[in-house]
């Protein structure tokens, strides 16, 4: 009875009109993201050769991850040239004017369209796949045989879900292929890798919208109250609780600005130069003043780097109530875009920056940097997002089978 | 063989849908029930059917108490709705095979299903056609179709012949005596008291969940069944 209640669902969904729009839908836009993202990392990686060849090992720079094209993330900070000035690092902005565009809409990369595009998809699939046959009158049909619910609900999810997934691996299978016919694009075995669990949690983040849709659609007794509940739900989650977060962990970490530190920073350094004039050059007391400033200063962006990681950590906790949270921090991670690579390079280019010495900037060598491995980001942390969307997918389809055990078909 | 034992069934807003109702349908009969709108006549249906408990009392289908095994005992019976609703994109061909299937008949040849569609009188154009075309008629066919395929003792139908044209109506009540010749014990509510006196074997009058008349064919055979129907009626009305 299952396989004829997958086979139904399938042929259902295939001969709906929805299915054949959304179908023509993503495989668009996964192409035309694609070609739209790899234009734009040839640029990044023209920039990146300009500034590497100009920098002749004063900066530390490293190349775009061909992955960008998947998950742009943080690339572009990344990809920045950083520097020393003055005892202090500084990254250039240089490079940041690839494709202002970007910066006005969203970067229309393969994330962005499964973390809000496809994931609505799946709510649509799934919104009257219970509420809708009610409607119907199927449900009732179907239920007054021999048909156990259990069998009927596991058999419409796996039908549905198959039914969702297959046009977005067709899609994204034919822009892979695209990618690999491309003539700046190199990828490594670690690359694709990264790429295939990039994949595996982008199905584990659709199942979840999925599985959500069609509790909404067990709760409600209508096609059209399932579909604006489904919406509801979808906002929260995609937009909301992803922006709140931030918002709130700000009100439990105080981070001063930018601004701040520089004030603060300059007058250490002013005190301690009156002090260091009124003393004179050369006496014990003067260079004793002048570490003692060096250190404050020092102690004062220490406690600044503090203070931005917890409120950066707080803020990725709070928002992975979102499974889009999660599924963000996992790809970007694993595509080595996301915020964990950024902190891992900035503690390399600090190391490598101010770790020369006296040397002469040209006998110093060349900055070198390997992205994080794919068994590193999920021992870093992105297992326990991955293991977050397991969760809500248990949760949700849980909840699910319960509601419909229960649900009143009359 | 459908059995009922001082069913009852109280809904939570209080109001008594079903009053210690008990009768059995025997292989080979239908049972016409009769009543108004909010008799109880839907709610015998859907405690048959599981899709509700009763309150107290038991009913079976086969001899399986249908609440307490609702999957072994909705194996011997198969419905038939008002309006039989099935899926408007599938051909009658995708429908009959899907609800075969559900109903354990696995394997079946087209020409098997065309073969049971046929019998019910839908013409050859229809086998093939998306079930959003069909007229109301043709989907009751179809819907006896299904039933016929599954070839279950027990039938239940709720109003099968409500909204049906008088051509249509007939037909159905061709297949409907098919069926009793097949040994069929089937289970009809109706408002229709002209079709129920045509096919019944027997009617049960229900009044406010109470069952306050049976009557066998004999008795309103000759007689105006409309005029039995609304002297119980009042009966019922007046009664302690």
């Amino acid at each position: 009875m299952l396989k004829s209640i997958i086979r139904k669902e399938i042929l259902s969904h295939f001969l709906s009109y929805r299915f054949s729009i959304i179908t023509a839908l993503s495989t668009l836009l996964i192409l035309v993201s694609i070609f739209v993202m790899y234009r734009d990392y040839c640029l990044a990686l023209e920039n990146y050769e300009i500034l590497d060849s100009t920098s002749e090992g004063a900066a530390a720079v490293i190349p775009p991850t061909p992955l960008s094209i998947f998950a742009k993330g943080l690339d572009e900070n990344l990809c920045r040239a950083y520097a020393e000035s003055l005892g202090r690092i500084s990254a250039s902005s240089k490079q940041q004017s690839v494709n202002d565009i970007f910066k006005l809409f969203t970067v229309p990369d393969l994330l962005y369209i499964i973390k809000v595009i496809l994931s609505l998809c799946a709510m649509l699939f799934a919104f009257d796949m219970i509420s809708g046959e009610k409607e119907a009158g199927t449900l009732r049909q179907s239920l007054s045989g021999s048909l156990g619910r259990p069998i009927l609900i596991t058999g419409k999810w796996i039908g549905g879900f198959t039914s969702l997934i297959l046009p977005f691996f067709i899609a994204v299978l034919l822009g892979t292929i695209f990618v690999t016919l491309l003539p700046m694009v190199q990828m490594s075995v670690e690359n694709w890798a990264k790429l295939g669990l990039f994949l595996l949690s982008a199905v584990i983040y659709l199942a979840v919208f999925f599985s959500l849709g069609l509790l909404i659609s067990c709760l409600t007794h209508e096609s059209s109250s399932s579909l604006v509940v489904s919406l509801f739900a979808w906002t929260i989650l995609v937009f909301l609780i992803p922006n709140l977060g931030n918002i709130l962990a700000r009100q439990f970490v105080e981070v001063p600005t930018v601004q701040q530190l520089e004030l603060r920073r300059r007058h250490i350094a002013m005190g301690a130069w009156i002090e260091f004039t009124r003393q004179g050059e050369g006496t014990p007391e003067s260079e004793a003043l002048l570490a003692r400033a060096r250190s404050e200063g020092d102690q004062v962006t220490e406690d600044y780097r503090n203070r931005f990681d917890r409120l950066v950590t707080l803020s990725q906790n709070i928002t992975r109530v979102s499974p889009t949270a999660a599924f963000t921090f996992l790809a970007t991670d694993l595509m080595g875009t996301g915020i964990s690579e950024e902190r891992r390079l900035k503690q390399a280019v600090v190391q490598y920056l101010s770790g020369s010495g006296d040397e002469e900037e040209r006998d110093r060598p060349s900055f070198s940097y390997q992205r994080t491995s794919c068994r590193e980001v999920l021992g870093r942390g992105g297992l326990n997002n991955l293991l977050i969307l397991v969760l809500f997918d248990l949760l949700f389809f849980a909840a699910t089978y319960v509601v419909f055990l229960r649900y009143d078909v009359r | 063989m459908i059995e009922l034992k001082e069913l009852t069934k109280r809904y939570e807003d209080g109001i008594l849908a079903l009053d210690h109702v008990s009768y059995t349908i025997q292989p080979g009969e239908i049972f016409c029930l009769l009543g108004a709108n909010g008799a109880g006549k839907t709610t015998t249906v859907n405690i048959l059917l599981d899709f509700i408990q009763p309150t107290s009392g038991s009913a079976f289908l086969n001899g399986h108490d249908c609440n307490k095994f609702p999957l072994e005992a909705k194996k011997y019976v198969s419905y038939v709705s008002e309006n039989v609703q099935l899926y408007g994109m599938f051909t009658a061909r995708q429908n009959l095979r899907f609800f075969a299937e559900l109903g354990g008949k696995k394997g079946l040849k087209n020409q098997d299903l065309d073969n049971v569609m046929r019998s019910v009188g839908l013409p050859e154009k229809a086998l093939t056609m998306r079930l959003k075309n069909y007229s109301k008629g043709m989907r009751q066919k179809l819907g006896i179709a299904i039933a016929l395929i599954k070839d279950p003792p027990a039938i239940i139908m709720d109003e099968p012949t409500s909204g049906l044209d008088p051509r249509s109506a007939n037909e159905f009540l061709d297949q409907l005596r098919k069926l009793r010749e097949r040994g069929k014990a089937i289970l009809m509510t109706t408002h229709d008291i002209f079709r129920a006196k045509q096919i019944a074997d027997r009617v049960g009058i229900m009044k406010q969940g109470r069952l306050v008349a049976v009557r066998k064919r004999d008795e309103f055979k000759h007689a105006d069944l409309e005029q039995i129907y609304l002297r119980e009626m009042e009966a019922a009305e007046t009664a302690p």
